[in-house]
């Protein structure tokens, strides 16, 4: 997503029923918002519903976002994450568009991805970013699954000691030892 | 309860951000977080680095239906009004009983009309000078078809375009005095097939504002292949025609061209 300054002064703008800025906000982050919730939702049709949704949202509750409680991309992600776990959790999906995704999150190509992002933004943006990508290889494989199913799928507990086949308590400390070993390395 | 321990806070932290928290666990936390600035702020810091893994999706650039639809719920927001998705006519209603005669005399009401063709209208659309040439385009060419509608004695104007490739329609004012009272009426807009039936396409904007962006109801394919279709706009009641078909006074008709 672009630099953090302009989604900040886009979205402030937006909260005093700017909609030439909202509109603006919608074409600087839509691509970003969509491609995590494609790679939560799976179909097409359901990622557009919970993009719109979610934009909505930011439209009538753009008041309630302060810059002290956190990054504008950091607050656009979570209302669209959050948007996709509710609607994973009314319904799980039957079927699915193949985008050829791996089973933990690496990245999803779509023929019709168009990086047109500024690097340089991204860059200033992203203070550190890859951190967390670097951190997480330092977890063992079961353990970063966990933490990567619990992030796009929701999975509660017992759900993803169902999904890795693997009995409650194992799964409880994978999470808990995965986390530490993050807090650590992001720490350092 | 007070986490003292920070190793136990950053781990709740982190099990409440990734939603692994549930029921009761999660409603006491959220307790918690209200009372305690060092819980707050730990979660913050796993909202910013889980924020990491999003941002590492490469983008995917979703349809234009998704802001037309986005437009559309802005519309009733800013204006309150209901925007019409044409509805379906019902098989039921005996033909006899549509009025076709009205329809078709539509045409003759298109002279009241000052009607502009062209891109740099549509680019420039508060210039009335501009006015262009219909182009010549080869048909399957997915060009949009545009007109500006202005209606005798008001001053407000608006830039229509249809794109029947992209089922969409948009639509920008140029404020300035109505034909109708907007606070007892609505502004309809309508395309006329070959055999002179109307087709609701939507509500006129009244108001300044982003331009707006609407679905572009279905319509038979032969009826968009034309160079040029007829817009018509009926003054109707507050949300529009309640029948689906016009009920109120026609202000106007006009071609809407193929551009370039």
């Amino acid at each position: 997503m672009q630099d953090a300054a302009r989604l900040e002064a886009l979205i402030l703008a937006t909260a005093g029923g700017d909609a030439r800025a909202f509109s603006d906000l919608y074409q600087a982050s839509s691509s970003h918002l969509f491609a995590l919730l494609l790679r939560m939702l799976k179909r097409r049709d359901w990622a557009e519903e919970a993009l719109q949704d979610c934009l909505l949202k930011v439209w009538r509750k753009s008041e309630s976002y302060s810059p002290d409680k956190g990054s504008p991309a950091t607050w656009l992600y979570t209302i669209a994450r959050h948007r996709a776990l509710d609607m994973l959790r009314a319904q799980r999906p039957e079927d699915s568009l193949d985008l050829g995704e791996d089973e933990d999150g690496a990245t999803i190509t779509l023929d019709v991805a168009d990086d047109t992002e500024n690097p340089e933004a991204r860059a200033v943006e992203s203070e550190g970013f890859g951190q967390l990508e670097r951190c997480m290889k330092g977890l063992l494989e079961p353990e970063r699954k966990s933490v990567m199913l619990a992030y796009y799928e929701g999975y509660t507990h017992p759900e993803l000691a169902s999904a890795l086949g693997a009995p409650l308590g194992t799964v409880k400390s994978w999470v808990r030892r995965g986390l530490a070993k993050l807090r650590s390395c992001l720490e350092g | 309860m007070h986490y003292r321990n920070p190793e136990l806070r950053s781990q709740l932290a982190a099990e409440y951000v990734l939603g692994l928290l549930s029921g009761r666990a999660r409603r006491r936390f959220e307790r918690l977080i209200a009372r305690q600035p060092e819980l707050r702020e730990e979660v913050r810091f796993w909202n910013e680095r889980f924020a990491e893994i999003p941002a590492s999706l490469k983008p995917v650039q979703p349809r234009e239906r998704v802001w037309a639809s986005i437009s559309q719920e802005l519309l009733k927001d800013q204006n309150k009004l209901r925007p019409l998705i044409a509805p379906k006519r019902s098989s039921a209603a005996p033909a006899a009983r549509e009025p076709i005669g009205l329809y078709r005399s539509w045409a003759l009401v298109a002279t009241v009309v000052t009607v502009l063709l062209g891109v740099a209208l549509w680019r420039e659309q508060a210039r009335t000078s501009s006015l262009l040439a219909l182009l010549e385009v080869s048909q399957n060419q997915p060009m949009p078809y545009v007109a500006t509608i202005h209606f005798d004695g008001s001053e407000a104007r608006w830039a229509v375009s249809l794109h029947p490739d992209k089922k969409l329609m948009r639509i920008t004012i140029a404020p300035g005095s109505l034909p109708v009272d907007v606070a007892q009426r609505d502004l309809e807009l309508w395309m006329l097939d070959s055999q002179g039936n109307p087709h609701a396409l939507g509500l006129l904007p009244t108001a300044a504002g982003v331009p707006l962006e609407l679905p572009l109801p279905e319509m038979p394919r032969s009826e968009l292949s034309a160079m040029t279709i007829t817009l018509a706009v009926s003054e109707e009641p507050k949300g529009g025609s309640p029948t689906g078909l016009p009920t109120g006074k026609v202000l106007g008709a006009m071609p809407a061209a193929r551009a370039l």
